[in-house]
Order: C-alpha cells, then structure tokens, then sequence
C-alpha cells in the first residue's frame, strides 16, 4: 500500500523527499497507525503549500505492518531501497522498533517512534543513536499509571497485570519500581498471554490479593477481555490503562457499556478547549478526512504524534540542509524551539536524550459512552 | 473618432450591429444550446451515476448488516440450544454465559430469562429484572420464535439491538429466553467501516424510517423521523432506490436498500453539491464559455466594425475633407490582409495623391515663379541702388562728398542708421560721415559711434573688421550684445537710446587693403539683417571702396605730377645757377683771352670758380642719382666697423676748413671712441649734408653745435644750428624729396629739396631715424640722426630686426637691389 503524501499546489515541482512509516494500518490496532499516517499527511500538505523542505515536496509512503518484527526490518529495507525514504516512522509496536535498531544503524536513517512507548527503542545504548521518540516513554508513563493511580485514584495497593511481551516486562519493573517510590506496592502482578479471550483466573488472583485498582498494560483485543472479566466476575475496581487500548476497536470488542469509566493514558486528546495549533489541526483533520465530530477522530495521540513528528523532522532537514542521514540525525538533536500541537518543544531532542515527551506532558483520559475524554487532571502542576 | 460630417448612424442600422448579430447567431447559439446541453445532459448523467454509486453501496452496506446480524442471531440461536441452558442449575448456567461472553465480543452483554420474563442469569450484574414488557420477548416466548428490537442501553443511555431467542426443553416446550445486547456501536463499526467519501455519510432507518445508526450520535439519540425519505413507515421499502431531498437547506442524494432481516434501511447520502461538483463544473465551464464566446464576438464585431465600418467611414470622411480641399486627412489604417478594403483606400489614396500632386505641382511652379519674380525685382532694386550708388560715387573724385552722398544713400534704403570710417595715414579709424533716418539722432548716432571701443579683440567691433579685413553681420543684436563690450556709464545709456537691432559692419578695401569700413544697422524699422543684405553691403563696401581709392591714387597722381613739375623747375633752376657761372667763367676767360687781357691771376680765379661750378654740378648730380637709387631700390651700403667718434671727428675738421668766419664750429664728442659697424661713406654724407645745411640755413652766422652721444640703446649724433629755424609743419616735410622749409624757399636759399631725404633713407637703412626739431622760424634747428649701438640691423622694413650672426655685419646687409 502506497499512500502519497500530500503533493499540494504550491510545493516545489522537484522529486519529492520521502519519509516512511511502518505500522500497522488495520487489524485491532490499525487505527493507530491510520493516525499517525494522518498525522504526518496533515504536516506534508502544510509544509508543502509553503513550499516543501529544501526545496522539495514531502510524502508519506507507508507499509501496513502487525507486529511482526522481521516483516518490520523487511519493509524497512524495502522503503530504503525502493522509495529512498530519508527517515523512518514506528508505530505501536515496539518489538518492530527494537528489530529495526540495527537496520537503521547500519543505513544510517533517523527513526522517530510515534506511538510505542518502549524505552529501549531510544535509549538503546548505540552512538550514534538514530532513534527519536515523540510518544511517551514507559519509563515517565510508568511514573505517571502510578502516579495518577496512587495519588488520583488513591489506591495503595493496585493489581499489575501486562501482556508477557518485552513491553509488559518493562512496564512491570516500572510500574513495581513508582508505586514503591511513591510508598505504594502492587497487591499482585499478573501476566497474560495476548489474544487470551479469558482473564478471570488473573483478575481473580489480583481480586484476592486484595487488589483496590487495577493497573493494565494490555493491546487493544487484549483490554477488551480483560474490561469483559472484570464484567463477568462482578468486579468493578478502578482500572487505570497504559494506552495500548486506544490504538484501535477497543470500546466495540469490550461494549460501551462495559468500557465505560477505563482510564486510559494519552499525551493528547483534540476534545475540549484546543490551543490555535490544536484546532487548526483538528479543522485540518475535520476537511480533509470528512470527518464532523472530534469522537470520530480515533487513536487522537497518533494523529498529534505523527503531526508532530513530521515537522520536527523537517526543520531537522531545512537545518540539516541536505538528507543525509548523519546531518539529519544531528540536526534533530540540536533542532530550535518549536511550537507542537502536543506541546512546545524546547528543544525537542538532545544528544543525551532522544524523548520529546516526559511524564509532565502526558494525560489521563477515560472512556465515556464509547468515547475517550480527558478525565480530571489535578495533577503534576499541571 | 467620427471624422467631420459623417452623420451618425442609429447603432441598429450600423454595420457594427449586424455584425455582432450575425455572429451571435451563426456562432454563439449553436455554441450555447450545445455547450449548456451537454453540461444538462452531463449534470443529469452524473445524478444518475451517482444515485446507483450510492444505491451500490447502500445495497453493499446492507448486506454486510444483513450477514452481521444474521451472525449474531445464529450466535444468539446458538446460545439457546446448547445444552443443558433449558435445566441447568442457574449457577451452571451463570457460568457457561459468561464463557460466552468473554468469546463473543460482539455482545454487550448476555442474559438468560424464564418463561415469564424474570431474569436468571447475567453477563453482568444489575440491569432490570424482569424483561416481560419486552415486545420481542413476549413475541419469542407466544411464539416460539427469536424476536429482537432496539432498546435504549440502560447505563449508557445509547441504544442497544437487543435479541430474545427461545429456549426449549426437551419437548420442544419454550422454557425461557436467551437474551443478547449488542451495541450499536458494534453495528455501527460495520456501517462506518468504509468511508464514503466527499462530505457523505452512511446511516440506518428502522422500519419506521427513524434513525438507528448514524455518525451523529445526537441523530442517533433524537432519532428523527426519516420516513418521508421514501422508506414507507412500517413497511419495508420493496428494494434499493434512490432519493433527492434537502436537509438544512441542503440538496442531497441518497442511495438506500432494505436490510433484508431486520427490515432496516440502509441509507448512503451525499450532499448533491459534491456529486454535481464535476457537472457545476462543466456547467460554469459551459456558461463561461457561452461568456467568452459571448465575448469573443463582441471583439470580433468590434474588429470587424474596426476592419471595416471603421475605415468605412474614415474614408468617407477623407473624402469629404479632400473634397473641402484637405488633402493630408489620414486614411484608415488597415491591417494587411484587409483586402478589397485596402484596394478601395489604396485606390483612392493614388487619386488624391495624384490629385494632390498636380496641385502641389501648380503651386510649386507659381511659387517658384514668384520667387523668381521676386528675385528678379529685388535684383533689380539691387542694381538700381548699386547703380545709384556707383553714379554718386563716379560723380566726384572728392572720395569725402561722395561718401556723404552714399551714407545718406544707404540711410533710407538699407539701414536706419549708417557710419562710415576711413583709415587716416597713422592707420587710425576717422569718421567720414554718420547718417540716421531720424535727423535728431544723427548726432547721437555719431557720438555712439565715436565712442566704439578701439579694441580689435572685441567681437564684431568696427575695430576688428579694420583689423580683420572681414565683414561682420550680426542679425540680431540682444540687449545684452547690444551692451557686451561697453564700460562707460555714458555709452551705455547712448546705446541704449539708439537701440540697435541688427548690425552689418563691412569694410572698404581695395588693391588688398583696407581703408576703412561702412557701418550699417536697423533700430527703429526692426530690420534684420541676412546674408543677402550682407552681399548688398559687401558690394556697395566694394564700390565705395574702389572710389576712395581711385581719388586717392587720383591725388597722389596729381600730387606726383606737381611733384615733378616742381623737381623739374628746381631741379633744372639748380643746375643751371652752377652750371650759368661755369659757362660765365668760361665766357669771361675766353672774352679775355680774345682781347688778350686775361691775367693770371684771373684765369686763376675763373678756374677755381669752373671748378667749384663743376664740383657743386657733381653734387647735385651726385644727388639726383642717389634720389634715383633710392627709388629703384638700388642704394648699395657697405657696412664696417668704425669709430663713429672718428668719423666725426674727421668731418667737423674738413668741413671746419671750408666754413665762412661768420661760423663757428663745436665739436663735442661724449662718446669716444664709439665703435659702430656701418657704411662710413654713408654716414659721412648725411654728417657733410647736415653740417653744410647747418652753415646754409643759419646765412646770419653763429655757432653750430656738433655733439656725439649715447641714447637709448644707440648713440646720437646732434648738429645745432641757430639759423632760420622750421616752422611747426615743414619739421617732416623738409625730408621728403624736394621738401624745402617754405622760410627757406622765401629767402631763396638754394637747394633742391633732396639732402634730408637722402639721409632719412640712409638713416633708415642703417636701422636708425633721422629727425629735426625746431623751436620755429628763426629759432634755429637741430637734427638728430640715431644710430643703434648694436651691430648693424638690415637695411629692410623692419628697423627692430638684429641680426647677430657671427658672419660679421658686413655680409648680413644686403648688396643686392631689392
């Protein structure tokens, strides 16, 4: 699937500078990738009514990606080689991301995480290091699930359970780690393999722990049956959500009903007040993809991400002055302030530290009536 | 741009209007119904493309539904046969419906009722109890057949599609109900799945035409009335089918198809804005180009009028002006390729030019007849004047009348005002005569004219004419010219009352010089002057000047004759007085002779007196023939170094021996010796001559006074005598030839006039002057003869030439005869 980035009227004639994504783009979780590619889109079509980067337009090639890591490094090396792109986006999958590490390394091409909070992909110990994060990293949303499940929900002794992917051991060692910090401790940590239909037996478990919350680090189809135990057991603890269930069909496989009051964390949500750059964007988003109503913009963080993303990455190339990847790996560390639609990055990046978001710039948002909405924030001086 | 008399047509009746008339209808309107034909026809093609675009979909959209919802109530069927769910315990039961539930994640919720309705197991605590006001339930358990409908979702507030399936025990007995919730949001994922794109949306009806589904959830929850959109409430409509409506002032089209099942409506909508876009398109493309067509043939009956009505009536209007006899009126101008049009102008363009041609011919050779005419009479006027000026100037040889006849010749005729000037003998400018046409400024003229700068640098002075030779004409004198050259205060203001306007100086030459000049200038009449008035001048300058120089050389031919005349009376009176005692003497001795008387002593006597006769016959002779040398140019010097102090010396002394008693001699040498390089003979004779003139001219006796001195640059030799003295006006005179002092002539003192004359010229050749000055008659005289100090200069002209080549001054002067 090829899906040219906007080639607006006003961009330069010259070939185009590409930018790739691997994603996946459907499936349960296809609505994250589908916005993070919108996200870049929306960035392409403005950048390129001013005029593209050196000169030149920008596009988006994609590829629809599961999480499947060696399709991953393939579809890499297939854009690398086939489209030339000059940079790369992931998406929600992290194992993908950490596979292509070496690929990336070796071609010598800035990834840039858009979604996947996997702390490994940035912080990954390699120099030159070619990955960038503008997602939150499990190590802040760790610190943030624990934060806000302590101090919000007030919970001293939640129940852990994640997936028993790499992702779920980080976040378990991370989430163990805040909550004692914050003087708390999980009653128990369940694991679940994913595409499990069944999790009593853990819900149970963490229900006799004596679990007064219930923090889960769960993929879409994953949440859905835990949100639908929790529903057969009878059990209606607080649940407090890494944002793996916002990616995709989560309130249609749990039930409106069943998914109602979920927290989930997100680092932007287009409801409520939007400053300028955040409405221009949601009009954007409204006009170009025929959408009326900010309920049927899905998997919003995506969107914001990828929007981001892109721009940042296109002034790492306006100040790199070229698309060579070294220049533009350093350009991003050193990239001037700039105003997002997430927040105002300043800087971005820097040598040391390839997150463009911490704990501070992340917020807690709760399914409502098969929506998502920001929930209460009296938080983290924000 | 109508030309002059063309009468305006009604604009109906131009050709302009047809034009534009023909073209509207042979160009536009076949253009008009075609273009906006095609644009209805496409318009119409789109709709119906469109209508069964969104039917497809709608028919696609509901067979999904169908499949989907026939999944479920398989699903749902399913549910209520497995076994044991007719006489399981309701804990079993409990447990079995919600391994269902965590399989089947497209159920909200699952439930299990008795026959009466009241719930016995749930999916989910809470949620009502009983379920009998249930119309699908009463339905499924009177009949023993799955019945579903929708029901408001009870926590949520949303809808819900809520299906009741029949239990049977085992003799087929309805015992309970299986009861299974799914969220619209279920149905609605499979709805919304595809996009429908350009502003469109996808929404379900119910069977009584209300909306279930839609993007909208506040459509969802109002549930507005969708049946007049031809979906028959309580009916289901017979089959897909498309409908145009307005929804907030909005045209739309919509494409629907009945759910088979359900009895539901698939609906697939766009605003018809979107679907038309293409066909508005062609539409405005249509009317715009229906504009530019409409455009076009305005611009092409404007350019045709342009081509052809335009040019039309330009050329009429050249006609008419031709006819008026204008025949420079412009033609149209036409493009080429303008045909039959450009022959017409083209064609009357060659009749009026050759019209106009043999009128401009006419007029040309009128013209130049009465140019000729015109010549000729000023021609004539010329030589008339000429002829009258040329008779005045024939009519005297007295040159001053007849200029004074000519200024006031020229007055009325060529200028308002006239002066004329001749050069005196000093070369300085002498006004002759000075005419005006108004007789009280003549003498203003005069004093304007006397007042003239000197100055030959001063442009178009009479100055610089005398100077130049050259005729000036100044056409027209500007008040700063007229004041250019003038300083005094004085002048100025005469100038300025004269007011000259235009100016003619010419001068008077003849035989290569010139005499003076003839100013001519206008005031009053504002005359200027031209090239004509200038040869005018020039000739009459010419004529005037010829007259002036024949009465001139008139004179100095009358004056050469009474020159001769009286060379010969004295010449022939002073050679016959010696030559009377030689033959007297002569006479004498031989009468004495014959009578035997003559004595020695006598004939001693009488020799001396023949020789003396003889010497002083030589002289004269000696004279005459250096007068004669002279005039040929032939008088030969041989300068050498000598001690003029010597020379002087030795004359005084030999003149001092033959001086009578009643002179005395002083001899007072200053300078001595006094080396000079000259002709010692030459000097000696002008000394013998000035010294024997000294003792001739003072008869009474006294002193005569010799004296050698250094002067400016020379010496000066000095012979005072106290005798009968010069009057004022015979000082020059006495040396011209036979210029004798009439004191001298009156006391028949002997001499021929020749002496002084001889010893200017020698003077002058040995670069030195020679003068007399004289208090007056009786007074005594002095003469001076200068000699430059330096070695001798040529003999030539020029006086002030040294020539100080080593050659020595003999060889610089010349021997030979110039």
């Amino acid at each position: 699937m090829l899906l040219g980035g906007g080639c607006v009227a006003g961009a330069a004639t010259s070939a185009p500078i590409k930018v790739g994504l691997v994603a996946p783009l459907s499936g349960p979780s296809g609505a994250s990738g589908e916005a993070i590619q919108r996200g870049m889109l929306l960035a392409a079509a403005e950048l390129n009514a001013a005029g593209g980067v050196l000169g030149r337009p920008l596009a988006v090639v994609a590829r629809d990606v599961p999480n499947d890591p060696p399709a991953g490094v393939a579809a890499l090396r297939e854009l690398v080689e086939r489209e030339q792109i000059v940079a790369i986006f992931g998406g929600i999958y992290g194992p993908v991301m950490l596979e292509q590490l070496d690929a990336v390394s070796e071609l010598r091409l800035p990834l840039i995480d858009a979604w996947s909070s996997v702390p490994g992909i940035t912080r990954n110990g390699r120099d030159p290091n070619y990955a960038f994060r503008v997602t939150a990293s499990d190590d802040d949303a760790d610190e943030f699930l624990a934060r806000y499940t302590v101090e919000v929900v007030g919970a001293r002794q939640p129940g852990v359970l994640a997936d028993t992917t790499a992702w779920g051991d980080a976040n378990v060692a991370g989430l163990t780690e805040w909550l004692g910090r914050l003087g708390a401790r999980p009653a128990d940590v369940e694991r679940f393999a994913q595409g499990d239909h069944d999790m009593r037996q853990q819900l149970q478990r963490l229900r006799a722990a004596g679990a007064d919350a219930l923090i889960m680090v769960p993929d879409v189809a994953d949440g859905a049956a835990i949100v639908r135990g929790l529903v057969t057991l009878g059990w209606q603890p607080p649940v407090v959500s890494h944002w793996g269930i916002s990616g995709g069909a989560f309130v249609e496989r749990a039930g409106v009903e069943n998914a109602a009051g979920v927290l989930t964390l997100q680092t932007y949500s287009f409801y409520g007040p939007q400053a300028p750059k955040g409405q221009a964007v949601l009009d954007a988003y409204q006009k170009q993809f025929g959408t009326r109503r900010v309920e049927k913009v899905p998997a919003q963080m995506g969107v914001a991400h990828g929007y981001d993303g892109l721009h940042l990455l296109a002034r790492a190339l306006q100040q790199a002055g070229t698309t060579d990847g070294p220049a533009v790996r350093g350009a991003l560390e050193w990239l001037e302030p700039y105003e997002g639609v997430v927040k105002r990055y300043a800087p971005a990046f820097t040598p040391t530290d390839h997150d463009a978001l911490h704990a501070e710039d992340y917020l807690m948002a709760v399914w409502q009536g098969g929506r998502l909405v920001p929930a209460p924030q009296p938080w983290i001086g924000r | 741009m109508s030309p002059p008399g063309a009468r305006p047509l009604p604009f109906g009746r131009t050709l302009q209007a047809r034009f534009l008339l023909a073209l509207v209808l042979i160009g536009v309107l076949p253009l008009a119904i075609v273009g906006l034909g095609v644009a209805a026809l496409d318009r119409q093609a789109l709709i119906d493309q469109s209508s069964q675009e969104l039917t497809g979909l709608a028919r696609g959209f509901a067979a999904e539904l169908d499949v989907h919802f026939d999944d479920l109530t398989s699903i749902c069927r399913g549910l209520a046969v497995l076994p044991g769910i007719a006489g399981m315990d309701p804990a079993a039961q409990d447990a079995v419906l919600k391994d269902l539930f965590l399989q089947y994640s497209a159920f909200a919720r699952l439930s299990t009722f008795d026959v009466t309705g009241r719930r016995l197991t749930s999916s989910r605590a809470g949620g009502p109890p009983s379920v009998d006001q249930l119309e699908a339930f009463q339905t499924a358990v009177t009949r023993g057949q799955q019945a579903w409908e929708i029901r408001p979702a009870l926590s949520t507030g949303r809808s819900s599609l809520v299906i009741i399936t029949p239990i049977r025990n085992a003799q087929r007995e309805v015992v309970g109900a299986v009861g299974c919730v799914v969220d619209m949001e279920n149905l609605s994922a499979v709805v919304e799945r595809v996009a429908v794109g350009s502003g469109g949306q996808t929404f379900v009806l119910d069977d009584e035409g209300r909306v279930l589904l839609h993007p909208d959830p506040r459509l969802v929850q109002q549930r507005p009335d969708y049946s007049w959109l031809g979906v028959p409430r309580g009916s289901r409509p017979a089959g897909p089918g498309t409908v145009r409506y307005t929804l907030d002032g909005e045209p739309r089209v919509a494409g629907y198809a009945p759910v088979g099942a359900l009895g539901w409506t698939v609906v697939v909508e766009r605003p018809e804005a979107a679907v038309l876009g293409a066909a508005d398109r062609s539409w405005g493309l249509a009317l715009l180009g229906l504009a530019v067509s409409m455009l076009l043939a305005l611009i092409a009956a404007v350019s045709l009028a342009r081509t052809l009505t335009r040019p039309v009536r330009e050329l009429a209007g050249a006609a008419e002006a031709f006819g008026a006899g204008d025949s420079a009126a412009p033609l149209p101008k036409l493009p080429t390729g303008s045909g039959e049009l450009a022959t017409l102008v083209a064609a009357f363009a060659a009749m009026r030019d050759a019209v106009a041609g043999r009128e401009a011919e006419r007029a040309q050779l009128l013209a130049r007849e009465q140019a000729a005419r015109g010549r000729a009479e000023t021609a004539e006027r010329r030589f008339a004047f000429l002829a009258e000026a040329s008779t005045l100037l024939a009519s005297s040889l007295d040159y001053q009348f007849t200029l004074t006849s000519i200024a006031r010749l020229v007055v009325p005729q060529l200028a308002d005002w006239c002066a004329i000037d001749l050069l005196d003998e000093e070369g300085v400018p002498q006004l002759v005569e000075v005419a005006h046409a108004d007789p009280t400024k003549v003498e203003l003229a005069r004093e304007v004219h006397t007042r003239l700068p000197p100055r030959p640098d001063a442009p178009n002075s009479l100055a610089r004419v005398l100077a130049t030779g050259k005729a000036v004409l100044v056409p027209n004198i500007s008040p700063e010219l007229q004041t250019a050259n003038i300083t005094d205060p004085e002048h100025l203001r005469l100038v300025r009352e004269l007011g000259p306007r235009s100016l003619i100086v010419v001068p008077l030459r003849a035989r290569d010089r010139t005499l003076g000049a003839l100013t001519l200038a206008s005031a009053g009449s504002g005359r200027i002057y031209g090239r004509e008035d200038l040869a005018l001048a020039e000739d009459l300058a010419g004529r005037c000047a010829l007259a002036v120089d024949n009465a001139r050389l008139y004179q100095q031919a009358q004056e050469a004759v009474r020159a001769r005349d009286e060379f010969l009376s004295i010449a022939s009176h002073e050679l016959r007085t010696p030559l009377a005692g030689v033959k007297g003497f002569a006479q004498v001795l031989q009468a004495a002779q014959q009578r035997g008387q003559l004595q020695p002593d006598q004939l001693s006597r009488g020799l001396r007196r023949i020789d003396e006769a003889s010497n002083r016959l030589n002289d004269l002779i000696q004279d005459l023939l250096d007068v004669s040398r002279i005039r040929m140019g032939q008088l030969l010097l041989r300068p050498h170094p000598l001690d003029l102090a010597a020379l002087v010396r030795e004359t005084t002394s030999r003149f001092s021996e033959q001086l009578d008693e009643q002179h005395h001699l002083v001899v007072d040498l200053a300078v001595n010796p006094c080396p000079l390089v000259a002709d010692a003979h030459r000097i000696e004779q002008i000394l013998t001559n000035l010294l024997e003139n000294a003792a001739k001219y003072s008869p009474a006796g006294g002193e005569i006074r010799v004296r050698l001195a250094a002067s400016e640059g020379g010496v000066v030799v000095q012979v005072q005598d106290t005798g009968i003295g010069l009057p004022p006006e015979s000082v020059n005179a006495v040396f011209e030839p036979f210029g004798r002092a009439p004191n001298a002539a009156r006391r028949h003192i002997p001499g021929m006039g020749l002496g002084l004359y001889i010893c200017r010229e020698i003077a002058q050749r040995h670069g030195g002057r020679i003068w007399a000055d004289s208090g007056g008659e009786d007074q005594g005289t002095t003469f001076s003869l200068w000699l430059p100090r330096t070695e001798p200069t040529t003999t030539n002209a020029d006086p002030g030439r040294i020539d100080r080549g080593s050659q020595g001054a003999a060889s610089s002067v010349p021997t030979r005869p110039v």
